[in-house]
Formats: structure tokens, sequence, C-alpha cells
């Protein structure tokens, strides 16, 4: 087998690979697509790179300890010289199993272990999409499935190449086989062998859906710290109850406690599960008068003085803006109370944290989002009052006398308005204790805007759906054609060529029959072989014409009407699957 | 040379891994302290395990008319390598999981697993049996059927109605002779009931009545985790006939050698010399009295004549094929040393037919095609037709029924043995006249063993991904031709002749450009 052969056997199968892995690469940085480049580059360099080593030394049919000594030394060496951004911890990890699984991917009986390296390219989307409860989102399992038709795909492709080696190459001498010739076949065969790739890979895949996540763990992470209000019981005006009110604008701060899939790359970006309270080290609450809200939403007690309202509003601000961002200037506020949407973030939702609706006395207004740092939370006015909710029973409480997240009763339109902070006053955290401080920190999570990549992928998709189904579509309209055009040219052509679009007619029947010529095989042999009507005297003009033998206006006539003959006869037999399926079939013979 | 069957300790390797591995795969999940693997996973893996179970179990209790104890359990080995690599793998990734917890180990681990079982399910349920084989029709040819030593032999094999159910591949692969090439083709599921027709080249052919043995059918899924038991279909028989050896100096063999009461012809002119003379004996023609040479030695002196007398000589050629012990040597030589001994003996008959001799070729052969007895066969040389001599000549094969002495025994005419190996001969107790030997060199009509290539330390032998560099095959196809060197020696052995300087008259033959050169050996 020459090196040429070699690389034609092995090209399906490095191109399956690099499918595989450069979709999963594409699915990952889509995910990240917020953060920097330096997040996912260490990711790409070394799985393409390594990829690229090992399949290259593969072609060239090293041993496995030279590919593995040349990783390692290539690792030693270059090491020093690679950019901090590329050389990190994380290139190593992935570029040195990349180059192995590359190598695999070619050898003999490592086919699984070689697909690992693109599963875990692969993981880290699927796991993002997995909740706390080891069960992947409905894009999780898509991308479940596609990763197992992946594997599908690797797998045939693998197996077809190991098929071409065992066919050329042995220790024993081998003799030279020609492709095998199909002399006839059975119409409608093609749906049935589709339809096996079909249904292993998605049985397989629903099976490994089903079962694989119950070896998962989850590992804890550490989140980023937040700052949520802490708010506290009003007390009672008036015999009534009234809903906690963040009465001081005590900003707490807490850090969200993440959970993730645990898995080879630490790139999975987790799921909140807790809050771990970092104590109050808010700021301090410089206007507190006993801000009261009634549980009708007006605005009692000295909340129509001055500066409480103020401070009120300057703590909305705060906990509007980020940390740290200059406190906007107070708006005197009108005393009517009007309910302004309070917006809770996923993250803040997750979190278990319901921040009560805000009452202003001003006009309704444009909520203010907060997006410039992930971490902060951005509360806008939601729609609506805002229910109560019960607290999820993730949420740590924060220490304290009161409890922010404490299921209050449900308060008819209950508002709020947030006591305003300087921000000077916010003081730097103070340091607590770590919970997980063997835990690995998760990457920057960034609220997950809606998906930009999936309508591309949605449209690719369906493209690549809709190509096939048009080009499907259009075959009945080319065969009409083209069998209009051998029994009536479109335009003039020759009596020889007229005598060969008869037997071309001929021969379209009998491949919508299954019969196939073989190569080689002369028409009459052809028509002995079939026993159809029709055939043999087409053959017996056809070779007449071939040998220059003098074809008259009745030879020409009588071609076409023993075609016509033989297409008939051809495909009386067939039923009505085999018609149609024969509409659909492209070449025609 | 013929392709190893599966060996019987290889074969419940294989079942063991399909049967237990999937239960250590449970086991080491189960072990990972997860209660929910043990509640879920267990049944669930249990149903697929079951259900495969249950359909190669189907496939191996259904009795099979004409098929021999072992089909059974080859219905159950229906792993591949791959396949078992593939389950082992997912075995040990779900093990390495339950040590890391990594999810992406979990699912390749998994989706190995049941990837494996879902294979051999349907492998067993669509292709098991006999019946993907019940209406198939092989028919095997070797073309030409009756064909020449050296022509190239072509193989067309022609199927119809073999079943290849969607998702499986039939593979064929088969040999036609001992030392042969082997064919091997791959079909797809395009196939299925299809009439095809599969061809190849097998080179060269090589002398004698050859029966091919059955082909090997299986199908495999296309994944290439599992495949189904071979079935054997599609003999064929055909006959390579040798072709003769175009001998120099075979006239030689008429007058010299050890025989000087026989005539030769001269090449003197009449003034030259004298003709060759003996004594008179009575009864002796008068008019050859040479009445010089009588006067001068003062008795009757007989004058013979120095040329081929004029009525038809007849001589007896045998070819030496007794070998003790005669069985099937994995090393090529012995057929190369028989080919050439009937190259030359064939050659020399047909030489010294076409000089007027008439010639008898005598050999040990089978009565009749693929007979399993010998006895001694004779055969006239005809020139121009020597087809009877041929069909003999591609019959002869080594044996140790006949032996030498008996083709030599009783016979008045003169006679010459084509051998590589002059002895002594008796028969009957009775040492017989020594014959003219024709000895044939096993050096120098063999070529050497091959021994295996040693592959570099840091290359592989072959493309990578092809089987033949696993370990096992390597060490396999080693020790078969460390084997066959063995072999090599004990024919040497055997065949050993060491009494060169005591045949002087004898004639050696020797290969020397495509043609035989029959030299004395002085």
């Amino acid at each position: 087998m020459t090196p040429r052969q070699r690389r034609r056997h092995a090209a399906p199968v490095v191109a399956a690979y690099w499918l595989v892995l450069l979709v999963g690469l594409g699915v990952v940085t889509a995910d990240r697509s917020g953060t920097s480049v330096a997040a996912v580059a260490p990711l790409w360099f070394g799985a393409v790179v390594g990829t690229v080593v090992g399949q290259f030394l593969a072609l060239r049919n090293l041993r496995l300890w030279l590919v593995a000594l040349i990783v390692a030394a290539a690792a030693y060496v270059t090491l020093p010289m690679l950019a901090f951004e590329l050389g990190g911890f994380l290139m190593w990890k992935v570029l040195i199993p990349a180059a192995l699984c590359g190598y695999w991917c070619l050898g003999d009986r490592t086919a699984l272990i070689a697909f690992w390296f693109p599963t875990v390219v692969w993981m880290p989307a699927i796991l993002d999409r997995t909740q706390t409860t080891m069960t992947p989102d409905r894009a999780g399992l898509a991308l479940l499935g596609v990763l197992a038709v992946g594997l599908f795909a690797f797998l045939r492709a693998r197996e077809s190449r190991r098929v071409a080696l065992w066919r050329a190459v042995s220790a024993q001498p081998l003799a030279k086989a020609s492709a095998p010739a199909l002399l006839r076949q059975p119409p409608g065969q093609a749906v049935a062998r589709a339809s096996w790739l079909v249904t292993i890979t998605a049985v397989t895949a629903a099976i490994t859906a089903w079962l694989a996540p119950l070896l998962w763990r989850l590992e804890p992470v550490r989140g980023e710290e937040i700052d949520v209000p802490e708010l506290v019981d009003a007390p009672l005006t008036d015999g009534v109850a009234v809903r906690a009110v963040p009465c001081c604008p005590r900003v707490h701060r807490i850090e969200i406690e993440r959970a993730r899939v645990k898995d080879y790359l630490d790139l999975g970006l987790g799921h909140d599960a807790a809050s771990e309270s970092l104590g109050e080290d808010g700021p301090a609450c410089r206007a507190c008068g006993g801000l009261d809200v009634a549980s009708t939403g007006e605005i009692t007690g000295e909340l129509a003085g001055d500066a409480p309202i103020e401070a009120a509003q300057a703590a909305e601000a705060t906990l509007r803006a980020p940390v740290g961002m200059p406190t906007p200037t107070p708006t005197p506020i009108e005393p009517v109370p009007v309910p302004v949407p309070v917006e809770s973030t996923p993250r803040a939702a997750a979190v278990g944290i319901t921040l009560p609706p805000a009452v202003e006395s001003t006009p309704p207004r444009a909520p203010v989002e907060s997006t410039a740092r992930p971490s902060s939370i951005a509360i806008t006015a939601p729609p609506s009052v805002v229910a109560p909710t019960p607290p999820p029973p993730a949420v740590t409480p924060p220490p304290g006398p009161t409890m922010a997240t404490s299921a209050p009763p449900p308060a008819p339109a209950p508002t709020v308005t947030t006591p305003s902070v300087p921000p000077e006053a916010v003081p730097a955290p103070a340091p607590h204790a770590d919970p997980h401080p063997d835990a690995p920190r998760a990457p920057a999570v960034h609220h997950r805007a809606p998906i930009t990549w999936w309508p591309w992928l949605v449209t690719l998709a369906a493209g690549a759906l809709i190509f096939p189904l048009v080009t499907l579509g259009l075959r009945p309209v080319r065969r009409l054609v083209t069998l209009r055009h051998l029994r009536r040219p479109l335009w003039d052509e020759t009596v020889d060529q007229r005598v060969s679009n008869a037997w071309q007619l001929a021969l379209i029947g009998l491949r919508d029959a299954g019969w196939r010529p073989d190569a080689g095989e002369a028409p009459r042999e052809l028509a002995a072989r079939v026993g159809i009507a029709g055939v043999e005297p087409c053959a017996v003009i056809l070779e007449r014409a071939r040998h220059g033998l003098g074809i008259d206006a009745g030879d020409l006539a009588e071609v076409q009407r023993q075609a016509d003959v033989a297409y008939a006869a051809a495909r009386a037999p067939l039923g009505a699957v085999a018609r149609t399926v024969a509409w659909l079939r492209w070449p025609l013979v | 040379m013929m392709p190893p069957l599966t060996r019987p300790e290889t074969r419940r390797a294989r079942i063991a891994s399909l049967l237990g591995a999937p239960w250590l795969a449970v086991l080491a999940g189960t072990l990972a302290a997860r209660d929910e693997l043990f509640v879920i996973a267990v049944p669930a893996l249990a149903v697929l395990w079951v259900a495969m179970a249950s359909a190669l179990a189907v496939r191996a209790l259904r009795r099979v008319p004409d098929e021999p104890a072992r089909f059974a359990w080859e219905q159950v080995d229906v792993l591949t390598a791959t396949g078992g690599a593939v389950l082992w793998t997912a075995t040990a990734a779900i093990a390495l999981a339950a040590i890391t917890a990594w999810a992406s180990l979990a699912l390749i681990g998994t989706i190995g697993v049941a990837a494996v079982l879902v294979a051999a399910t349907w492998t067993a349920v669509v292709a098991g049996g006999d019946r993907p084989w019940r209406r198939a029709i092989v028919r095997r040819t070797i073309s030409p059927e009756v064909a020449i030593e050296g022509d190239p032999l072509r193989e067309e094999i022609r199927m119809s109605g073999v079943r290849i159910p969607a998702g499986m591949r039939l593979f064929v692969t088969g040999w036609t002779t001992w030392h042969g090439v082997v064919t091997r083709y791959a079909i797809d599921a395009s196939a299925a009931h299809a009439e095809v027709k599969l061809a190849a080249e097998l080179g060269a052919a090589t002398r004698g009545e050859h029966r091919a043995p059955l082909l090997r059918l299986w199908l495999a899924d296309t994944l290439g985790l599992t495949r189904t038991a071979v079935a054997h279909r599609g003999g064929a028989d055909f006959v390579v006939l040798p072709r003769p050896g175009m001998v120099d100096n075979a006239r030689g063999l008429l007058a010299t050698g050890g025989h000087d009461d026989r005539t030769q012809p001269a090449s003197r002119l009449p003034t030259e010399g004298t003709f060759r003379i003996r004594d008179y004996v009575p009864g002796d023609d008068t008019r050859r009295i040479h009445w010089v040479r009588s006067l001068q030695a003062d008795k009757l002196i007989m004058r013979l004549p120095d040329e081929i007398p004029p009525a038809e000589p007849a001589l007896r050629l045998v070819i030496d094929n007794e070998l003790n012990p005669a069985y099937a040597y994995l090393c090529a030589a012995p057929v190369q040393l028989l080919d050439a001994l009937v190259q030359i003996w064939l050659g020399i008959g047909n030489a010294l037919a076409a000089s007027g001799t008439r010639v008898t070729l005598v050999a040990a052969a089978g009565a009749s095609p693929h007979a399993e007895k010998m006895a001694m066969i004779e055969r006239v040389v005809h020139p121009g037709t020597p087809r009877e001599a041929l069909r003999l000549g591609a019959r002869i094969a080594w044996q140790d029924q006949v032996t030498l002495g008996s083709l030599l025994a009783h016979s008045p005419t003169r006679q010459l043995v084509v051998s590589s190996r002059p002895r002594p001969l008796v028969a009957g107790g009775r040492v017989l006249d020594e014959p003219l030997w024709i000895v044939v060199p096993e050096a120098s009509w063999t070529t050497p063993e091959t021994w295996l290539s040693t592959a570099l330390p840091v290359v592989l032998a072959f493309p990578i991904g092809a089987a033949e560099n696993r370990l096992g095959r390597r060490h396999r196809e080693r020790e078969r031709r460390a084997l066959a060197q063995r072999d090599r020696e004990m024919f040497s052995g055997a065949l050993r002749y060491t009494g060169w300087q005591r045949a002087p008259g004898h004639y050696l033959a020797r290969p020397v450009s495509g043609r035989v050169d029959l030299a004395v050996m002085r």
C-alpha cells in the first residue's frame, strides 16, 4: 500500500474526527463568547496543535512510545517559549491528550479512547446545560445526541478504513481484487440501510443520556461575590403586619456557591447552588429612620420627611448601580407611590433573592439596568408587583436576626423605596472564611445572553436539510425530462445517437428493476442474462449501429418501440414503493 | 498460506468479554457509591444484556442441519476485536469515572457499553444463524479451468440471494492453493439479495490438480463491533498443467553415462578412426565382421553401427516423488522442488520423444484426480500431443505409498530416474541395477524461506490501524515462519545427498537462463 493510498483511506477518519472536534470547540467558544479570547485560546491552541501533531505522527506509522516521547519533549522544550496566554497549564492539559487521541484515532482498537478527547471538548457545553439535578436540559440532550452521532460517524469511518486495510494489507500475499460489481439489485433497499444507523444511534444516545448522568458527580466551585440588600422586618404599623422592606440600605455581601459536574477540563460554568454570607460589610446605614411601608404600598411614617426619602433613592441607585459606581443624584419624589418594577436577574433568582418591588413617589420611569459587571445584581422594576416567593432551599440564609429571603405572607402590591447609600460609604469586603478552600474557582460567569450562535446553527442545519430535500424533489423532474429526451429528442440528433438513446431508455427500465450491466458486458450478453422482452432486439440493433452497419428508418422505429417495451416490461413487476423510489433515483443508469 | 482459524481460547475470551464486561462496568459504577446507578443503571443494562443474551441463545440453540457442534458457540461468538476493545475500553472508562468522577469518562463508558450491547443484539436478531445463507447461491470459478503452469489465474465469484441486513457488511475470503494468495472481498448492504460478481487476479498458476477450499463468508456491522459466524460456501476445482522445461543436451542421455554397450551417434568422417568394435559372438551378422581388425587380432571382430539403431529405442523415464515423511511441510521448498522435478521429467520426455525415442513416463500418482490411493502410472509420450503426459504431471505429488524401487523393478527397458536424492534401490529384497540418475539438486531449484521482516522499533511494520500490527498476530506470524524454517531444514535433511563423487556418468540438471541444462557428473 502506497503512502498515497494510506492517506486516502485515512482521510474520512481524520475528517470525522476534526468535524466533531471543531464543532465542540465552536460550541464551547460560543458559550463563552462574553469572555476574553484568553479564556478559550489555550483550549483551541492545545486541541488543534495536539491533534495535528498526533495525526501527523500516526500517518508516519510511528510507534506510540515515540509519539509520547515527542509530545513530552515538545512540552519540555517549547513551554518556556510560548506566551503566557497560550502556554499555561490548561494548554498542556489539552495538548497532551489531544496529541495522544489524535494518534489513537487512526490506531487499531483505539476508537473509544481516541474519542475521549472530543468528548472532553464537548462536555463543558453539555454540562453547562445540565442542572444540579444531573439532568441535561433539552439543549444539553440535543448536544448529547449530536455527540453520539459524531461518535457513530467516527466509528463507521474507522471501520471503513479498517476494511480497506484488511483488503490491502497482510503478512501473507493478497490477491488483487476488483471492486464488486452489482449485476442485479432488488429495488428499495436504500431506505432500510439508512434507517439502521439512525436507529442504533438513537437507541444508544437515549441509553447514554439516561445512564451516563448517573455517574456524574457534582463538585463545588467558588462563585463570584455579589452584594445583596439586607431586608429587615418593619415594625407593625397601625396593627397591620407589613412586608419586610429594606429599612436600612445595608448591603450584605454573599458568595454565590456554585456547583458543576466534574470533568477533566475545569471549564464548566456551573450552576448556582447556594450562597454563603461573607458578613455584613456593606455600607453603613446613614439615615435609616424607620422607613415604613404599609401593606397597601403607601409610604408611611417618616417617608414623607426629607432625609429618608433621599436616602432611599440613593440606596436604590446603589443597588441598581455596580458597587463602586458613583451614586446618581437623587431625584425628588412625589408623595404618590407608584410601583416600579424590579427585575430580578436569573442569578439573583437562583440564589433565592426576591427583591421586593420598589415604590417610588416619582412618575414611572424606565428601568435602570446595570451591566457593567456581571457579578453585580441588576435591579430594575418588574412589570408588576412581585409576590413574595418562598426562598429556595439551596439558599443559605445570611446570619443575623432577619431573613430577607424568608417567606413572607403574600402582600398585595408591596412597595419599597430603597434608601440611598453614598458610594464612598461602601467599604471593602471583610475577610471571611472560605467554605471550600480547595474548590476551583469557576470561570467568570456572564449572564447567558441570548444564544447568538443558536440561530446560525439552526439556519445551517435547516440549510443542510433543505438542500438535499430540494435536490431530491427535483429528481423526478430530471428523470421526466431525460425520459422525454430519450424517447423523442428535444433537439436534432443523429440516428446512431437516437439508437443509443433507446438503449439507454431500456437500461433505465432495467436499472429500476435492479439489473445492472457489468463492466465489459456486451449488450447482447446483458439481454441474454436479463431475459426481459424488448431488450434483445434493442441490443441487436445497437450492436449493428456500433459496428457501423446501416440503420434505416425502420430500424430506428423498431428500436424505439422495443425500448419502450423493455422499459415497461422491466418495471412491470415493481410495486408502488419501488416505482416511487425509482423516480427518486439518480443517476438513472 | 491459509488464514488461521479462530483458536478456541480466543473464542472463549471473546464470549467471556461479551457476557462479563457489561457487568464489570455496572459493578465499577456501583462502587462509585451512587445508589441511583444501582437502582436505574443495573435494570437498564440488565434489560439490554438479557435481550442480547436471549437473542444469542436463540441463535445458538436453534438446530441447523448439517452443522457441527461448534456451530452453537460460533453463534455466541459475535464480538470482533474492535468490539472487544470498545467494550473493555468502556468498562475501564466507567471504572475510571468512578474514581475520578469525570463526566466525559462516564459518558464514553456508557455509550461504549450500550453500543456494543445494541449492536450484538441487532446482529444476533437480523443476521444470526443460517438465515443469511439459506437462499445464497455462491458460484466460484477459477479461470481458465485448465491452465498451464505460470499462466495468470483469475477468480470469479457470483453470488445471489445472500441476505445482508441493513447496517451489515459481507466479508468473503478464500484461497486457492496451499502457498497461494489470499483473496478478500467486502460488500456493503447495497448488495443484499443482489446478484454480485466478485473478481480477483490470483497471479501465476502453480502446477497441480487443485481443489480450492470453500470460501469463508461472514457478516459484520458497519461499526465493526460485532460479526456473525463464518459460513463456508463456494469451492472450486481447477487444473494447472505443468509447463515442460526446455532441456539442453537431452540426446546425451541416450548413449552416454555408463552404458558402453549402447550405440551412440558418431561425428567422425568415414576416414577417421574406426567404428566401435567387439568380439564376434555366434549369431552376429557376418556382413559386419571387421576383416582388417580380425586379421590383426587373429580373431573375428565385429564392427558396430555408429548411428541410432533403426528400431525405435525405448526407455522408461521415472520421476522420484517418494518422500518420507510426506506430510504437509509449511515451507514452500517441497512444492518448488516437486514442480522442478516434474518440469525436468516432462522436458526430458518431450525432448527424447521428439528425437525418435519411445519414452514412457512412470510415476506414482493417484489413479484419479484428488485420489488418496497412489499407484504406478505409465504414460507414453507422444510428440506433439503431450496432453496425457501433462495430465499425469499435474497429478504428481509427494507420496510415501509407492517406493521408487517398485517403479523400477521387473523392467528390461533402460530406465532413467529424475530425482533429488540418488540412492541404492531395493525391490523385493533384491538390489536393483543402478539406473541413470538425473539429479535435481534441491538447493538449485528452491528459494530460501523468508523470515519475518523485523520492523524498526520506532516504526510500525504495517500501516497504523492494520490488524497485522497487533502483537499477537506478529507473534503468530513469527512462529509460523519459524516453523516453516524448521520444516525447510527437515526437508533439506531428508533430501541431503553427499555422494556426488560416487556418481560419475550420471547427470545433473541445473537451471540456466530459464532452461534446464543437463551436465554429466565427472
